[in-house]
């Protein structure tokens, strides 16, 4: 029965399309499940996050997922055990376990409420919004693959745009000018050696997006690059900043920080955390602990409640890949822990 | 609570009653990870935890 609810489900989200901005087309679906499923209440937000509730009394749990997929649509398939498709892995799996998670928790004694969030590939928009909102539940848990492990952190990230201006000339005479993509370069090499950590612990620097010159013998008079720093948990945002600043001035070129998103890191002794641990247990699973390198709506989420992790079935390293898979059987073992945690929580209410 | 030795400083780590063998704990003095186990005698012990790994994506 759970085997045949879950593959329906999951294949439902993973079905329709949904990138950044159209996660609209996922509404009438949910809506039916959770009407199917049993939940009390269905509604969407004003930027369009859809929740669905269940149960109450004094403490409440927000299971947060993500409906967006990072752009690129992916045939949709199932073969044997496993669901193909963009979404699969993030986070679609993570989300069919919350809904059915959340449904098949008995002995309810506490509220829950499955956030089905927008944009978080994009600029989080759904998960900010929350922060305006009138929901401040007791704990959190966010959607994301951790392979079933308890995410306690996640790094912080800056986004900038770097632009580059020259005299330029002829291609002949590189030596009595000077060129835009050539300072561009420079920039970039001094702040990706400048923050070239291999690990979680340490600054990395990438340049994402590189554009400059328009014809072959001309010196580039205009150059534009976008870059990411990331960034852990106990390092100063501002420093950061404040280097990338000193290089681009001394390079001669213009920077623009066009985001920046604090670090978060939660002790193993968050009470959400071992509340986590006892439901992998209770379901003969062994927790794992890790720490991710990117970031997620955790980094915004914890503004709500301190009491909060990031858990989900699925390999992160075929997320935003065209080889996204999940296996069903995973995303049935996240709803059981999920479920169990659930109730764990009910009767300590 | 029960109280338990922490076997990286020595020191003591205070565990919920409810806990269970699997659990992870951090031990605030001195920062290490422990693991709750039972011993042969059946009692409770922490010893130290597999190192917290690192993983991709957001």
């Amino acid at each position: 029965m759970i085997e045949e609810i879950s593959r329906k489900l999951l294949l439902d989200l993973v079905s329709v399309y949904t990138p950044p901005g159209y996660e609209h087309r996922l509404e009438y679906k949910i809506r039916e499940w959770s009407e199917k499923l049993g939940y009390d209440k269905f509604y969407v937000d004003d930027v369009g996050n859809i929740f669905l509730k269940r149960g109450g009394g004094r403490k409440s749990i927000l299971l947060a997922g993500h409906l967006d997929t990072v752009p690129g649509e992916l045939e949709v398939k199932i073969i044997d055990d496993e669901v193909y498709g963009r979404g699969a892995v993030d986070a679609k799996g993570s989300l069919t376990s919350f809904i059915l998670g959340g449904a098949l928790a008995e002995k309810l004694n506490v509220e829950v409420v499955v956030g089905c969030l927008v944009h978080e590939e994009s600029d989080g928009l759904g998960a900010r919004n929350l922060l305006h909102s009138k929901i401040r539940p007791d704990y959190i848990i966010v959607g994301e693959p951790t392979n079933l492990a308890i995410a306690v952190a996640y790094r912080g990230s800056i986004y900038l745009q770097v632009r580059s201006q020259a005299v330029g000339g002829h291609s002949s005479t590189p030596y009595i000018t000077d060129s835009a993509l050539r300072k561009l370069i420079k920039f970039i090499e001094l702040v990706e050696s400048r923050f070239n950590g291999s690990r979680f612990e340490e600054i990395t620097a990438v340049t994402t997006m590189l554009k400059s010159g328009d014809w072959f013998s001309k010196i580039p008079e205009y150059g534009e690059a976008s870059m990411n720093i990331r960034f852990p948990p106990n390092i100063n945002a501002e420093e950061i900043v404040k280097t990338v600043r000193e290089i681009a001035e001394h390079v001669g070129v213009d920077v623009d920080f066009e985001s920046i998103e604090m670090p978060v890191q939660i002790s193993l002794n968050t009470e959400i955390v071992h509340l986590l641990m006892k439901s992998l247990i209770k379901n003969g699973l062994k927790p794992r602990i890790v720490r991710k390198t990117g970031t997620s709506d955790m980094n915004t989420l914890i503004s709500i409640s301190k009491n909060i992790c990031a858990f989900g079935p699925g390999d992160s390293r075929l997320a935003h890949t065209r080889y996204e898979k999940i296996r069903i059987s995973d995303v049935i073992t996240g709803a059981k822990v999920i479920s169990s945690l659930i109730e764990l929580l009910s009767e300590k209410s | 609570m029960k109280k338990l030795e922490c076997p990286i400083c020595g020191g003591e780590v205070e565990i919920p009653d409810d806990a269970l063998p699997g659990e992870l704990f951090e031990h605030e003095e001195c920062g290490s990870q422990l693991e709750l186990e039972v011993d042969d005698n059946g009692k409770y012990r922490l010893k130290e935890a597999e190192e917290i790994s690192e993983d991709w994506g957001e």
